[in-house]
C-alpha cells in the first residue's frame, strides 16, 4: 500500500517519461560529443573548462526548460482535462495531490539530471586520458558533481515556482511569470546593488524587501567558479544553499497547497 | 488557513535568514568577478537575443557601479586611496563588453580612458581607437586619446591626436593648442595641470558633472604632489639645521604653517593643511612619513611617474 | 431506512465578475435525502445545477451555505470518500495508461491492496465489457468506452454509493443499454446510486425516486409511481383518412391536433374523451392507428417547473415547504 503522494508522484513521472520529455537526454548527449570533438584542439586544461561549463550550463538550461514548461502544466492540465475531478474525489486531501505533482517532476529532473551529468563526467574523464593517459584521474573536473547538485536544487525551486502559479492562473501566464520569476531570481543579486546606490529611503527598502523575499538563484549558480577555479565548492556552500533550498521550496509548496485547497472546479 | 499562514511566514523568515548566511561568506562583489568569465562582447551580443542595448546598459552600471563604490569611503565619499581595491584586470573585458553590444557608448570609452591608463594605458588606448573607428566625428575621444599618449610620454603621437581631434566637428579650440603644447613641451606637472584645467573648466560647462570630477581629482594629485615636493623640502631644512630626522611630521612645528615661497605648478600657493599630528592631502588622507629615507611619499601607491 | 445521502439547503452562489461584486445563484437551498439501497434519478434541464450539487458532494466545489452528509459523515472529511465511487460528466482521464495502469493508480489512491486489487480490475473490466481493452492505452479508447472505464474507476473501492453524473449522455443506443444495465446489476448488489441526467426515459427505466432540479431549485421530488398517480393521464390517438370537417371537429375536443406522416396525431386530456374522439373518427369515415397513453410528469416539470406537493420524501423533515 502505498502514500497517496507516491502513488500520485509515481504516476507524474510516468507522464513525463511517456509523454518523452526525457529524449532531451539525446540532445544533450549528442551537443556534448559535438563539442568535445570541436574543443579536442584546445590546449591545456582549456577543455576540461569548456566542456564543464557547456555541460552545466546545458544541463541547467534543459532542466528550466523542463521545470517551467512541465511544471505549469503538472496543474493546469489536470483542471483542463477535468482528470482532477476524477482524482480529487478520491480519499485524499489536495494537499497531497500537490506534494505528488512536485516530488513527480522532481524525480523526472533528478532521472535527468543525473544521465546528464555522468555523461558529462564521461565526456570530462575521456578527454582527460586522451590527453594524460594514466594520470588522467588528477585532471578531470569533479568540480561539476556539487556545480550539478546545485542546479538540481535550483531546478527544484522552478518547479515550485511554476507550480505555484499553474495552481491558480492560465498556461500563458503561467509562464510569464515563472520565467520573469526565473530572471529576477538569477539577478536578484543586483537589486541588492542597486538598493545600495539609491538614495531615496522607501524605494532602498522596497528593494532590499524584494531582494529577501525573491527566490535568489545565485546562491546555486557555480557553473563558472567550478569550470575555472577546478575545484570544489565548500560544503558549508552547499549545506546553506540546500537548506535555503529546502526552506524555500517548504514555504512555496505551502502557498500552493492554500490556494489549491481554496479554489472551485467550476 | 491561520496555521498555513503562519507557516509561509516563518519559512519565508527562515530561509530569509539562510540567504543573510550565504551572504556572509562571500566577498559583496564576488558576482561582478563572474563576468570575467565571459569571453567577448560578442559572444554576449549574440546571447542577448537583440537586446544588446539593454545589455550594454546592464553592463555600463555594473562596470561603473563596481568602480564607484570601490572607493567609496565610510561616509560614502570618494576616496582615492583606496584604487588598490579596485581589480583592474576586470576593466578591460567589463567595457569591452559594453562597447561591443553598443560601440556608440561614448562615456564608456571615456570612462577607460580615465581609469584603464593608470592600470595598462596599451589597453586604454585599444579601447579608445575602437571608439573611434566606430564614432569617427567624436573630438571627446581623440581628447582623451591624446592625454593617454601624453601619459605615456609620447609626445608626437599625442599632438597627433589632439590635431586629429581638432579638425572634428563641435571640438573647441583649444583642441589645436593642446596639439601644439605637446609638441613644445616634454610634459611635467605644469603642462599636466594646464590640460586638466582646460578639461575641467570644458566638462563643467557642458554639465558633464561625472568626468568634471575625475579632472578635478587629477588636478588635486598634482596640488598633492607640489605639497609633497614642499614637504621633503622642510625635511632637507631641518636635517641641516638638527642634523637629524624629525620622528614625526609634527616635529617641523611651526615651519609647516607657513606657504611655500614658490608657486605651484598651477600657480597655487602651497599651503599645507595641517590635522593633529598628521599632514593631510587635498585628496583627505594623511601623507606617508618614511623616517629611514626621512621623505614624504603620496598617501598612496599608485603615483604618476609623469609628475 | 437507512439515509444514504442528506442535503441541506445547499446553496453555491457563483460570482460572474472580476471583483465578485456580481453573483449568479447556481443552487438554492437545495434539500433532499437519499436512502440507502435506491436508485436515485436527479433531473433538470442543462444548467439547472445538477453537476453543481454533485461537485459540492464530491468536495470539488465549496457550498456558499448548507451542509451535506454522505453515509452518516460531513462531506468535508476526506474519509467519507473511501465508500465512494463517482463518474464524471463526460470523463476523460490520463490518455498516456492503459485501462489496467489506470485502475490501478486509482486502486492505489484507495491503498487497496496489490492482490485484491489486481483481482478486482480483471472482475470490473469485465463488468463494463472492457476485458479485451485491458492493455490499450486510453488515447485511443471511443467515447462510449470510456465512459464505461469511467464507471470502472467508480467502483474500484467497492463503494457503498455511486454518484454518476450524466452517465449516458454522448453515448450510442447500445451504450446506453450498457450503462443501464450496470446500473441495475449495481443496485442488485444493494448499492446506493445517484445519478443526474436530463434523459426522461433513464429516469423511468431506472429510478426508484426523482427529484427535479430547475434553476438551482428544487422543482419537485418523490416516488415516480406516487408522482405519476397525482396527474391525469393524457391520451394521444393516431387516426387516418380523416378530412377537413373531421379535424375541424376534433380539434373541439383534443387539447392539441397535427398532421403527420402516419396520420392526424390528436391529444386528449383523458380517457373519458377517448370514446367521443373514436366516435367522431369513425363517423367521417376515418380509422384509428393507435391509442396509447402519455405521463407527462416530468415534461411538466421541465417546461413548467411546477411544484407539486411533497410528502416530506425528498425534503428535508424540518424544511417545512
Amino acid at each position: 500500500m502505498m502514500n497517496p503522494v507516491l502513488v500520485i508522484a509515481l504516476n507524474t513521472f510516468r507522464e513525463s517519461v511517456r509523454d518523452k520529455v526525457l529524449y532531451n537526454l539525446l540532445l544533450f548527449v549528442l551537443l556534448l560529443i559535438a563539442a568535445s570533438l570541436l574543443v579536442a584542439e584546445l590546449s591545456l586544461n582549456q577543455e576540461q573548462i569548456v566542456i564543464a561549463r557547456m555541460g552545466l550550463s546545458a544541463m541547467l538550461f534543459f532542466g528550466v526548460l523542463i521545470a517551467i514548461f512541465i511544471g505549469i502544466g503538472l496543474v493546469y492540465k489536470e483542471i483542463d482535462k477535468r482528470t482532477v475531478y476524477t482524482i480529487l474525489a478520491k480519499p485524499l486531501c489536495r494537499y497531497e495531490f500537490i506534494l505528488g505533482k512536485f516530488f513527480g517532476l522532481s524525480l523526472t529532473l533528478l532521472v535527468n539530471c543525473s544521465v546528464m551529468l555522468v555523461a558529462l563526467l564521461a565526456a570530462l574523464s575521456v578527454l582527460a586520458y586522451r590527453r594524460y593517459a594514466n594520470q588522467a584521474f588528477g585532471y578531470i573536473n569533479f568540480g561539476v558533481l556539487p556545480a550539478g547538485l546545485l542546479i538540481y536544487l535550483e531546478l527544484l525551486m522552478v518547479v515550485a515556482i511554476a507550480l505555484l502559479f499553474s495552481s491558480f492562473s492560465t498556461p500563458v501566464l503561467s509562464t510569464v511569470f515563472s520565467v520573469l520569476f526565473y530572471i529576477i531570481g538569477s539577478l536578484s543579486q543586483d537589486l541588492l546593488v542597486f538598493a545600495r546606490s539609491i538614495r531615496l529611503v522607501p524605494a532602498k527598502y522596497l528593494l532590499i524587501g524584494l531582494y529577501y523575499v525573491l527566490p535568489n538563484f545565485s546562491n546555486f549558480n557555480y557553473i563558472n567558479i567550478v569550470a575555472h577555479d577546478f575545484h570544489f565548492v565548500s560544503g558549508r556552500k552547499i549545506l546553506f544553499a540546500t537548506v535555503y533550498a529546502l526552506l524555500y521550496i517548504c514555504m512555496l509548496l505551502v502557498l500552493t497547497s492554500v490556494v489549491f485547497q481554496k479554489r472551485n472546479f467550476k | 488557513m491561520l496555521k498555513a499562514l503562519l507557516a509561509i511566514v516563518l519559512l519565508l523568515g527562515l530561509s530569509i535568514s539562510v540567504q543573510l548566511k550565504l551572504d556572509a561568506g562571500k566577498p559583496p562583489e564576488s558576482r561582478i568577478e563572474d563576468l570575467l568569465y565571459i569571453p567577448s562582447g560578442k559572444t554576449v551580443k549574440v546571447l542577448s537575443f537583440g537586446f544588446d542595448g539593454v545589455v550594454a546598459d546592464f553592463y555600463w552600471l555594473r562596470s561603473v557601479q563596481y568602480y564607484g563604490r570601490q572607493l567609496l569611503d565610510e561616509n560614502n565619499e570618494i576616496n582615492w586611496n583606496r584604487t588598490e581595491n579596485v581589480r583592474y584586470d576586470l576593466l578591460y573585458p567589463l567595457l569591452d563588453i559594453t562597447t561591443t553590444l553598443d560601440p556608440h557608448y561614448i562615456i564608456a570609452y571615456r570612462f577607460a580612458a580615465l581609469f584603464l591608463v593608470d592600470y595598462d594605458p596599451q589597453l586604454a588606448i585599444k579601447l579608445l581607437k575602437k571608439g573611434i573607428e566606430y564614432n569617427p566625428n567624436e573630438w571627446r575621444l581623440y581628447q582623451n586619446l591624446g592625454t593617454v599618449y601624453w601619459q605615456m610620454k609620447d609626445y608626437k603621437a599625442a599632438s597627433e591626436a589632439f590635431f586629429a581631434g581638432a579638425e572634428k566637428p563641435k571640438a573647441p579650440y583649444w583642441m589645436k593648442i593642446m596639439g601644439g603644447v605637446m609638441l613644445s613641451t616634454s610634459g611635467g606637472r605644469a603642462t599636466a595641470c594646464r590640460l586638466y584645467t582646460t578639461f575641467y573648466e570644458e566638462a563643467r560647462q557642458s554639465n558633464d558633472s561625472f568626468i568634471a570630477e575625475q579632472y578635478e581629482l587629477q588636478i588635486k594629485r598634482i596640488h598633492a604632489l607640489d605639497e609633497v615636493d614642499y614637504l621633503n623640502e622642510l625635511l632637507d631644512n631641518y636635517k641641516k639645521v638638527s642634523g637629524r630626522c624629525p620622528s614625526g611630521l609634527y616635529q617641523l612645528g611651526d615651519w609647516l604653517k607657513v606657504p611655500s615661497s614658490t608657486a605651484g605648478s598651477c600657480g597655487q600657493t602651497v599651503r599645507l593643511n595641517v590635522k593633529g599630528r598628521e599632514v593631510i592631502s587635498p585628496l583627505g588622507a594623511a601623507y606617508v612619513f618614511d623616517e629611514e629615507v626621512c621623505k614624504v611619499k603620496m598617501p598612496f601607491e599608485m603615483v604618476d611617474p609623469n609628475y | 431506512m437507512q439515509t444514504a445521502l442528506k442535503i441541506d439547503k445547499l446553496t453555491k452562489d457563483y460570482t460572474i465578475d472580476f471583483f465578485g461584486t456580481k453573483k449568479k445563484r447556481a443552487l438554492d437551498e437545495l434539500s433532499l435525502e437519499v436512502y440507502e439501497g435506491e436508485v436515485f434519478g436527479f433531473l433538470g434541464a442543462n444548467g439547472a445545477g445538477k453537476t453543481t450539487t454533485i461537485k459540492i458532494l464530491m468536495g470539488l466545489i465549496y457550498p456558499t451555505s448548507g451542509t451535506a452528509e454522505i453515509l452518516g459523515r460531513p462531506i468535508s472529511d476526506i474519509s467519507s470518500r473511501r465508500d465512494i465511487g463517482f463518474l464524471p460528466e463526460s470523463p476523460y482521464f490520463y490518455d498516456y495508461l492503459t485501462a489496467t495502469e489506470f485502475l490501478t493508480y486509482c486502486g492505489n489512491l484507495f491503498r487497496i491492496e496489490k492482490s485484491l486489487l489486481r483481482g478486482r480490475i480483471k472482475e470490473l473490466l469485465r463488468l463494463v465489457g472492457l476485458e479485451q481493452a485491458a492493455d490499450i492505452q486510453l488515447r485511443k479508447f471511443s467515447k462510449g468506452m470510456l465512459q464505461r472505464i469511467g464507471i470502472a474507476q467508480a467502483l474500484i473501492n467497492d463503494p457503498k454509493m455511486v454518484f454518476m453524473d450524466e452517465p449516458m449522455s454522448g453515448l450510442d443506443p447500445i451504450g446506453r443499454r450498457e450503462v443501464r444495465d450496470i446500473i441495475i446489476s449495481l443496485r442488485d448488489r444493494g448499492k446506493t446510486i445517484f445519478f443526474s441526467t436530463h434523459i426522461l426515459s433513464d429516469v423511468e427505466v431506472l429510478c426508484d425516486r426523482v427529484a427535479i432540479l430547475k434553476q438551482g431549485k428544487l422543482a419537485g421530488c418523490g416516488r415516480l409511481s406516487d408522482l405519476q398517480q397525482q396527474s391525469d393521464t393524457t391520451m394521444e390517438v393516431v387516426a387516418h383518412n380523416v378530412d377537413k370537417e373531421a379535424v375541424e371537429k376534433l380539434g373541439e375536443l383534443a387539447v392539441s391536433i397535427r398532421q403527420t406522416a402516419s396520420g392526424v396525431n390528436i391529444r386528449i386530456r383523458s380517457e373519458a374523451e377517448l370514446e367521443r374522439v373514436i366516435q367522431a373518427v369513425h363517423q367521417h369515415k376515418g380509422g384509428i392507428v393507435s391509442v396509447y397513453p402519455v405521463k407527462t410528469l416530468l415534461e411538466d416539470f421541465f417546461i413548467k417547473g411546477e411544484k407539486q406537493s411533497e410528502d416530506g420524501v425528498c425534503g428535508h423533515p424540518n424544511s417545512g415547504s
